[in-house]
Parts: C-alpha cells; sequence; structure tokens
C-alpha cells in the first residue's frame, strides 16, 4: 500500500488517549476523533508538532443523535487533519478556538447561525448567514428543522391573509 | 478624539447598525460594510454577508449527486467549474471511481482557462476602481478569448457544465485544439505585458504599493488562502501541495510576492496568468487518447470525504459524508472569499476612506458592487451613505488632489 499516510503510527503514538480513534483513509488526510476535553490538546499539537497553521474550515455536522463539530487543519508537510468533536443533541456547546486559531472568527458564526451549536467564549456571537428576521431557535441544517407555514422567515411579508416567506 | 471622550448618544451613532443596501439578485455575494472613520482613517470596520444565503447546503441534502452537480455549479458565477469539479472529484472518491485519464487533462484545461479568464477579469476590476479604466478595457477584450474559447469548448459562456460522474460531457477534437492554441499565443503575449505594467509601470506602482497592508503572519493566521495569501508571502497552492486531477504532471511554478500589500497580490495575479497560459498548452499538446468518462455507480458508500480545489480565488473547501444513498448526507462549502474577509478588515484598519474599493477588490470578491456603504464620522459627528460608485469617484479625487495619481486628461 502506497497510499498510506506515513504520520499515523506518529499521531497515534503522540495523543495517546486524547484521541478516541485515529484513521487516516489515504496519503494527506487524518481523521482524530477526540472529546470536548481534550479538542484543545489536540489542535494545539496539530499547530506545533505538525505544522498545522492553516484552518481550512470548521463545519457542523448533524448525526440525528449527536452533533459533530469538524476541523479541517492544513500543513503543508503532513496535509490534512481533520478533527472530530462529538456533541449531544440537547443543547450542544463547545468552547470557541478563536483565542489559538483567528481564523475560526466567521466560521464558529456559521455554524452557530446554521446548526445552533454555541461556542463560549467566542468575542462576537451574532448571525452570519440567516437574515435578521429569522426565527429564533430555528437552525435550518438540524436535520429535524420543517418550516413553519405560520412563521415569517424574512423577505415580503404577504400583504393578505397570513405571513409568507419570502 | 477618541470614540471614548464623545457624548453617549455620539458614540451611539458610532455604533449604530444600520440595514445597507437592497439585495442584488444579479451578483452573487452583496455584502454590507459598517465603517467607523475618524475624519479620513478607517477606525473599524465592520461587515454583514449575509445577502442572498440560498441553502444550496441544505439543497444538496434533498437531491441526488448527479442533480447536485449542477445546482453546485450555481454556487459561483465565475468559479463554476472549481465547485462542479471539487464536487465530483470528491463524490468519485468517495465512490472509489477512478475518472479515465483524458477526462481529467479535460477538466484541468476547463479549470485553467477558467482561472485565466478570472484573472483577466480581475485586473481589469482593478484597473476600473483605481480610474485606470484603459487597463480595464484591455484586459476585458483579451478575456473575450477566453470566453470564446470555453464556450467552444463546453457549449457555455458561463456554468460551463463540461463535468459529469465519472468524467466529463464533451471531448476536444484537433480543430478545437489548434485554436486553443492559436488563442493561447495571443493571451501569453498580453499577459507578459500586463505584468510588466504591475511592476514598472510607475503611477500603478505608486497608486498600489502600501496599500492594504497584510504582513506574512497575519496572512497565515487569519486563514487567507490564494493570491491573497500568496501576495504575502505565503508559499501554498492546492495544485502543488495537494495534487488532484493532472496537477502532479503539469509543469508549473507557483507565484509569490514578500509585497504584502495590493502591489503583491497584483504582481501574483499577472504572474499566474501567464503560468495558467503554459499549463493549459501543455495540456493541449500532451493530452492523452482514450475514454472521457465512465458510468458511475448510483449510490456511495458511508464515507466521508475533504475535497480540495485551488479556486482562482484561493482554496476551496467542499466537506461530503455519504451514508450509502443516492444523497449526501451533508455538503459543506467554504469559498475562498469567505476565508478571505478577516484579511480584508485586516487590511483596511488605519487607512484611507480611500482605499476601500481597491483593498476590497484586491481579494477578488464575488460582487462587483458592494451594495453601499455607511461612513460614520466621529470628529465631525454626522454619517452618511455612499453607493460604490459615489466612493469609487471620491477614492479616484482623493488620489488626485492628495497624491497627483489621476489617469484622465
Amino acid at each position: 500500500m502506497t497510499d498510506d499516510n506515513p504520520m499515523l503510527a506518529v499521531v497515534k503514538q503522540d495523543l495517546g488517549s486524547k484521541a478516541v480513534e485515529v484513521t487516516a483513509p489515504r496519503r494527506k488526510r487524518m481523521t482524530i476523533a477526540a472529546t470536548p476535553e481534550t479538542y484543545r490538546d489536540v489542535i494545539k499539537y496539530l499547530q506545533d508538532k505538525m505544522d498545522c497553521y492553516h484552518l481550512s474550515v470548521l463545519q457542523g455536522v448533524d448525526n440525528r443523535t449527536s452533533f459533530e463539530v469538524v476541523y479541517h487543519f492544513w500543513s503543508d508537510r503532513n496535509g490534512m487533519f481533520t478533527v472530530k468533536v462529538a456533541l449531544p443533541h440537547d443543547k450542544p456547546a463547545i468552547g470557541t478556538i478563536t483565542d489559538i486559531v483567528p481564523a475560526a472568527i466567521l466560521y464558529e458564526r456559521e455554524v452557530h447561525d446554521l446548526f445552533g451549536i454555541e461556542f463560549p467564549g467566542h468575542p462576537d456571537m451574532r448571525r452570519l448567514l440567516l437574515n435578521d428576521e429569522w426565527p429564533k431557535d430555528e437552525h435550518p441544517l438540524r436535520k429535524d428543522w420543517k418550516m413553519d407555514e405560520k412563521k415569517f422567515y424574512g423577505g415580503v411579508r404577504s400583504s393578505t391573509g397570513g405571513e409568507k416567506a419570502g | 478624539m477618541e470614540a471614548s471622550g464623545l457624548r453617549p448618544e455620539v458614540r451611539k451613532l458610532a455604533e449604530m447598525t444600520i440595514p445597507i443596501g437592497p439585495q442584488h439578485p444579479a451578483l452573487k455575494e452583496p455584502v454590507g460594510f459598517m465603517v467607523n472613520v475618524e475624519g479620513e482613517r478607517i477606525k473599524s470596520l465592520d461587515l454583514d454577508v449575509s445577502y442572498n444565503h440560498r441553502g444550496i447546503e441544505k439543497g444538496v441534502e434533498q437531491r441526488d449527486f448527479n442533480q447536485s452537480l449542477y445546482l453546485i455549479e450555481r454556487i459561483c458565477g465565475i468559479c463554476s467549474h472549481a465547485h462542479a469539479t471539487n464536487f465530483a472529484k470528491g463524490i468519485e472518491e468517495l465512490m472509489n471511481l477512478e475518472i479515465p485519464k483524458r477526462a481529467s487533462y479535460i477538466r484541468l484545461i476547463v479549470g485553467e482557462l477558467e482561472r485565466i479568464h478570472s484573472h483577466y477579469l480581475w485586473v481589469g476590476v482593478a484597473g476600473h476602481e483605481i480610474g485606470f479604466d484603459t487597463l480595464f478595457m484591455y484586459t476585458w477584450r483579451d478575456r473575450e478569448l477566453v470566453q470564446d474559447l470555453l464556450e467552444i469548448i463546453s457549449g457555455n459562456r458561463v456554468n460551463y457544465a463540461i463535468n459529469c460522474l465519472g468524467g466529463v460531457r464533451r471531448d476536444l477534437n484537433e480543430k478545437t485544439i489548434k485554436l486553443a492554441l492559436d488563442h493561447l499565443k495571443k493571451l501569453g503575449e498580453r499577459a507578459a505585458y500586463y505584468t510588466q505594467l504591475a511592476t514598472t509601470e510607475e503611477t500603478m506602482v505608486d497608486r498600489l504599493s502600501g496599500v492594504g497592508k497584510l504582513p506574512y503572519e497575519k496572512a497565515k493566521s487569519l486563514g487567507s488562502v490564494g493570491p491573497t495569501a500568496r501576495g504575502s508571502g505565503v508559499d501554498s497552492d492546492v495544485r502543488r501541495d495537494d495534487p488532484y486531477l493532472a496537477y502532479a504532471e503539469v509543469p508549473f511554478k507557483v507565484i509569490t510576492a514578500n509585497n504584502c500589500d495590493v502591489l503583491g497580490r497584483t504582481i501574483v495575479r499577472a504572474g499566474e496568468l501567464a503560468q495558467s497560459i503554459e499549463m493549459t498548452k501543455w495540456a493541449l499538446e500532451n493530452l492523452p487518447p482514450g475514454e472521457i468518462k465512465k458510468a458511475p455507480p448510483r449510490s456511495a458508500p458511508p464515507g466521508e470525504v475533504i475535497s480540495r480545489y485551488e479556486a482562482p480565488r484561493g482554496e476551496l473547501v467542499h466537506y461530503i459524508k455519504s451514508n450509502n444513498t443516492d444523497k449526501a448526507d451533508r455538503f459543506g462549502v467554504r469559498t475562498p472569499t469567505m476565508a478571505n474577509w478577516p484579511s480584508v478588515v485586516e487590511g483596511l484598519t488605519g487607512q484611507n476612506i480611500a482605499d476601500i474599493p481597491i483593498v476590497v477588490a484586491a481579494i477578488d470578491p464575488c460582487l462587483s458592487c458592494t451594495s453601499r456603504t455607511t461612513f460614520v464620522d466621529i470628529d465631525r459627528h454626522k454619517s452618511w451613505v455612499w453607493n460604490w460608485d459615489e466612493l469609487r469617484n471620491y477614492s479616484i479625487r482623493w488620489y488626485k488632489e492628495n497624491k497627483g495619481i489621476y489617469w484622465g486628461d
């Protein structure tokens, strides 16, 4: 197998019990499952030891019974590292990483907006993508989200009868 | 006077959030700015990127891969091929499907032609924002050659839709290849001229150097990508560092500049134009024979993939999660413009109002008309609203009166 990621064994050994699971689907790709207690240590390790200077993006995933926040870090030498943190479906929250990774500032706002995941400690947590009239506590990328015909989601208010989504 | 020394109601004025601008459905990404100024200098900047959020990520979850491909093509009007190719290669990786070599070369050719047209477009827009309209006319004339080529190759001027899952939709014939090589020769001569212009034309160098400062360290920590990062000396390019399609085989150089300002970003783009033209020529001359597509399976096994692509504006990231059906369970997009917004804020803080148009244009955002901008002058206790044209005229006038930089008569 020439397509193996040569760093897999090193990362596994260095992280030890901080990582729940480390897998490498192919060269230049590695996935590390971490917990809300250890994810900051894992990210610091990637920054210090693996030259991960670039946060490509962080994204949310709704797995129906739980949420996941997925951080994608890039290193020119070692490729892409994906750090996954599972969060409970009820009141998901994970501390901000903007203090150690300034590039996360807009991405955390996006995930907060679309998934309703809280990032305590974020300096400026406002809506990013949805409009101001979007109902509070509704997060459209959640799998159980359905549009409520009776509610107003922004756009033009219908002049006849009930309010209509624009 | 510092803002803290003001009466509370005036300070409140400085912090006021005003709904800015109507929607511009014709533009991809209208952005609202809230700029706090003290006299001429920008104290802080806030931006609102929420206009025209179209919910494409949700839309993809409800469509099968084939339908999604053409929906994703419409994320961006200028780098449509970047999005479609990035999604297609992500899904193909999940399906364990290797596309024919000829198909990956054709995808590369269209991708590089797209970069050429996008960079020509940018050089023109940058020229326009600083009042150098002759440059705008020149580059947009040259860009027509690329647009014609893209139309001959794919059948469309925008949203080429050359991709299908498993390969490409159309083949290239000898006649097209000959015509393309002919056009590329002309484009190469023009690109050399623009590179010379960007590095030696005195007025342009004066106008662009030192504007929109983005130091190397900041470019790295703020996550800048593409020409914005490379103009600040960050040596990264997905095509070289994480090769996809046939990029591992095509020879090219990654262009960087250490100016860390708008001039650096201009030099990088002009240099990339020449590189892309050479790459396209090489790919056309070494196009392997054979099939152009393979039949893909209907569904993808459970898994996830992070697919990266060097779009004209920088690193484009798609995160795709499949669940053994013909639909994606999660499709996440991070466009290069999104990654570059923090660097605009950094580049504008402490600069002149007159530099807003060119600094914003320097990341090449997918917008040519940034709705409207609200100005709050802390000293004069007043605020006013300008649209993009008024701001541009002000910028040209300011540089004419204060720096003697002007391209008119």
